[in-house]
C-alpha cells in the first residue's frame, strides 16, 4: 500500500469540518430538548471539555506514530485481543457511515425533496464518497481544502443575514434549568461533537506529514468547530426560541427558513443547506474511510482499494435499514449513541494507552523538543508532502547531521539537545522502528513516512544526510547514497535492536514497500 | 425484480473489475475477502430493494447497551 501523506494544515481542516459533521443539524435539537434556553452553556462545557479527549488522543497517537488505530491496537493489545478491539471499531465506523447517508437522504426528504425516495439520495452521495475514497486521502484533504472557504464563507453570510432577527429574550431565564439536565444535554453534545474524533486517529499520527503543527491543528480545528456549533445552537434559541428548537427535526434548516432581509432576500436556505451538505460529506468520507482502511489492516492487505466498492454498498445498503423511521434515530443517538461511542471512541483509546504504558511501547522519550525545532516544523508544514518538509528540516545545518550519523546512535540520543533536527531524523532511521520511537515525535513521523516509501533502515539514513545536501530531493533516489555511513549505522542498529520489544512493523512496512 | 438484475449487474461489473487483476498479483486473500464483502454488500441491496424486512443493527447494539444506561440513569437520579 502506498503511502499518502498529507500537510498539518488540511489535517487541521478535517478537523474543523468533521467535529462539525452532522451536529450542525440534529445536535440544536437534541441538546435543547433538556438544557432548554440554557443549552449554548451545555455546549461551551462540552467543548471545553473535549480538550481533555482530544489530549488523550494526541497522547495516544505519540505512543505509536507510524501506525494507524486499528494496527496500533494489534501492536499493543495483541494478536487477538487486538482484532477484536478492531473489529469493533470497524463496526463502529461502518455502522455511522451507513447512519450519516441515512441522514443526508432523510434530510432531502424531509425539507427538500418530499417525493423522492431516500435510497436516490444516498445512492448519489454514496457515489461522492467512493469516488473520493477511491482517489485516497491526499486528494480528499485537497478537496476539504477548497470546500473549507466555501463554508467559511457561506456560515458568515448566515450569522450576518439571521442577525436581525434575534430575540435576546428568548435566552432569558439564564441558568434556570437544573444541573442534571444540562449535564444530560453537555453528554449529548461532546458525544456526537468530540467522541467521533477519534476516526481521525486513522490519518492523525502515521498521514500527517509535520507532528507538532498537526497536534495544534488538532486542537485548533476543534475550537473552531465547538465554535461553529456553539454559535448555530445559540442562535437556534435566540431567533427560534427554545421549545420551537427543541421540536423541529432540523433546527438549522428551520433557522434558515427564517432569513428574511427588506422582504426581498428569502428562502435562501437551499444555500444554506450547502454548508452541511459539506461537514456531512467530510464526516461520511472519514468515517467510511476509517472502515475501510480498518478492514484492509485487519486481514493484512496490501491494497485497500479493491474493498471500496463492495463496502461503498454495505453502506449503501445499511443507510436503508438502520433507522425504519426518524424517531427511531432520535432515540438512538440520545440513548445509545453516547455509550456506545464512548466505548469505543474512549474506553478503548484509553484502555491501549495504559496498556502502552504498562508494556513500555513508547513513542517519545526524548522528550525535550526543543523551540527551534519547532519553528523549523512550521515552515515545513506548509510543503505539501513529506519530502520536502524533510528537506526543510534539514537544510541548515548538513556538518552535523553527518557527523552525527557517523557516530553511532547513543551519542545521537544524546545530543539531541543541542543538535538540530537533521541529527535527530538520523538517530530515528538509524535504529530501525523501535529507535524512531524513542526521539522527538515531529522529526519521527517525517523520516518514518519517509522510511515506509523508502523501504529499508540503513538506506533511509542516507537519504537523510543527503537531503541536506539537495533541498527538496526525493526519498526515492537512494542508490547515490555514500555507503560508509551505511555500515555505521546498521551496526548501531543491531546493538539498539536488543533491548527491543519488537520491530514488526518496521519490517512488514518494508517487506511492503518494494511491491507497491 | 429489475432492481435486483440492477444490482447483480453492477455486482458482476465490480468483480470482473477487480479480480482478473488480484488473480495476476496472486492475492488471494484479497479476492477471498473481496467476495465476501461484496457478496454481503449485494444481498443486503437485493433484500433492501426487495422490501425485505431486515431488524436495524443498531437495535442490537441498543440491546447490549441499554443495561449500562439504565444504570447511569439510576445513578444519576
Amino acid at each position: 500500500m502506498e503511502k499518502e501523506i498529507i500537510s498539518s494544515r488540511q489535517f487541521m481542516i478535517i478537523t474543523l469540518l468533521f467535529s462539525i459533521g452532522t451536529a450542525i443539524l440534529i445536535l440544536p435539537a437534541s441538546v435543547t430538548i433538556e438544557a432548554k434556553q440554557d443549552a449554548w452553556i451545555a455546549s461551551i462545557i462540552g467543548v471545553v471539555l473535549s480538550f481533555p479527549v482530544i489530549k488523550l488522543f494526541i497522547a495516544f497517537g505519540n505512543r505509536t506514530p507510524t501506525l494507524t488505530f486499528v494496527e496500533a491496537n494489534e501492536k499493543i493489545l495483541g494478536r487477538f485481543f487486538g482484532k477484536f478491539t478492531s473489529i469493533g471499531f470497524i463496526i463502529i465506523a461502518l455502522l455511522s457511515a451507513g447512519e450519516l447517508l441515512y441522514f443526508i437522504g432523510i434530510f432531502m426528504k424531509t425539507e427538500i425533496m418530499p417525493e423522492t425516495p431516500t435510497l436516490a439520495f444516498a445512492f448519489l452521495f454514496s457515489i461522492i464518497i467512493i469516488y473520493a475514497a477511491f482517489l485516497g486521502i491526499e486528494v480528499f484533504a485537497r478537496s476539504a481544502e477548497v470546500l473549507f472557504p466555501i463554508f467559511i464563507l457561506i456560515f458568515i453570510f448566515f450569522i450576518v443575514c439571521i442577525s436581525p432577527s434575534v430575540h435576546m429574550e428568548n435566552l432569558q431565564p439564564i441558568m434556570e434549568t437544573p444541573k442534571k439536565s444540562i449535564f444530560f444535554s453537555m453528554i449529548r453534545f461532546i458525544s456526537l461533537f468530540s467522541f467521533p474524533l477519534a476516526m481521525l486517529l486513522t490519518i492523525f499520527p502515521s498521514a500527517v506529514n509535520v507532528q507538532k503543527s498537526a497536534q495544534k491543528g488538532f486542537y485548533i480545528g476543534t475550537i473552531l468547530g465547538g465554535f461553529v456549533l456553539v454559535t448555530i445552537i445559540t442562535l437556534c434559541i435566540l431567533v427560534l426560541g427554545p421549545a420551537n428548537t427543541a421540536s423541529r427535526t432540523f433546527p438549522s434548516y428551520s433557522l434558515a427558513q427564517r432569513i428574511s432581509i427588506g422582504n426581498f432576500l428569502q428562502r435562501i436556505e437551499v444555500i444554506m443547506a450547502t454548508m452541511w451538505i459539506i461537514t456531512i460529506y467530510i464526516r461520511t468520507f472519514m468515517y467510511f474511510y476509517a472502515a475501510v482502511i480498518g478492514i484492509g489492516q485487519l486481514f493484512k492487505i496490501k491494497n485497500h482499494r479493491p474493498l471500496i466498492f463492495p463496502l461503498g454498498m454495505i453502506i449503501l445498503g445499511l443507510s436503508q435499514i438502520v433507522h425504519p423511521n426518524i424517531i427511531h434515530s432520535d432515540i438512538y443517538n440520545r440513548d445509545t449513541w453516547p455509550i456506545f461511542s464512548f466505548v469505543f471512541m474512549i474506553l478503548l483509546p484509553l484502555i491501549l494507552l495504559i496498556v502502552a504504558k504498562i508494556r513500555k511501547i513508547n513513542g517519545n522519550q526524548g522528550t525535550n523538543t526543543k523551540s527551534n525545532c519547532s519553528a523549523q516544523n512550521e515552515s515545513g508544514s506548509n510543503n505539501g508532502n513529506s519530502t520536502q518538509g524533510v528537506g526543510s528540516n534539514n537544510n541548515d545545518n548538513s556538518s552535523q547531521s553527518n557527523s552525527s550519523s557517523a557516530g553511532g546512535n547513543s551519542t545521537q540520543n544524546e545530543s539531541n539537545s543541542n543538535n538540530d533536527n537533521s541529527t535527530q531524523s538520523n538517530s530515528t532511521s538509524a535504529g530501525g522502528n523501535t529507535t524512531q520511537n524513542e526521539s522527538n515525535s515531529n522529526d519521527v513521523n517525517c523520516t518514518q513516512n519517509e522510511s515506509s516509501n523508502a523501504g529499508g533502515n540503513t538506506t533511509q539514513n542516507e537519504s537523510n544526510s543527503n537531503d541536506v545536501n539537495s533541498t527538496q530531493r526525493d526519498s526515492s533516489s537512494h542508490s547515490e547514497n555514500p555507503s560508509p555511513s551505511k555500515s555505521d549505522n546498521s551496526s548501531s542498529n543491531t546493538t539498539q535492536n536488543d533491548s527491543d520489544t519488537g520491530n514488526t512493523p518496521n519490517s512488514d512496512k518494508n517487506k511492503d514497500s518494494p511491491e507497491s | 425484480m429489475i432492481m435486483t438484475i440492477f444490482i447483480l449487474i453492477i455486482s458482476a461489473v465490480i468483480a470482473f473489475a477487480f479480480i482478473p487483476k488480484l488473480k495476476k498479483n496472486k492475492e488471494t486473500k484479497t479476492i477471498v475477502i473481496f467476495s465476501i464483502f461484496l457478496l454481503i454488500g449485494a444481498a443486503l441491496n437485493i433484500a433492501v430493494s426487495l422490501r425485505i424486512k431486515i431488524p436495524s443493527p443498531l437495535d442490537l447494539i441498543t440491546f447490549i447497551f441499554s443495561p449500562i444506561k439504565d444504570l447511569i440513569v439510576s445513578l444519576t437520579k
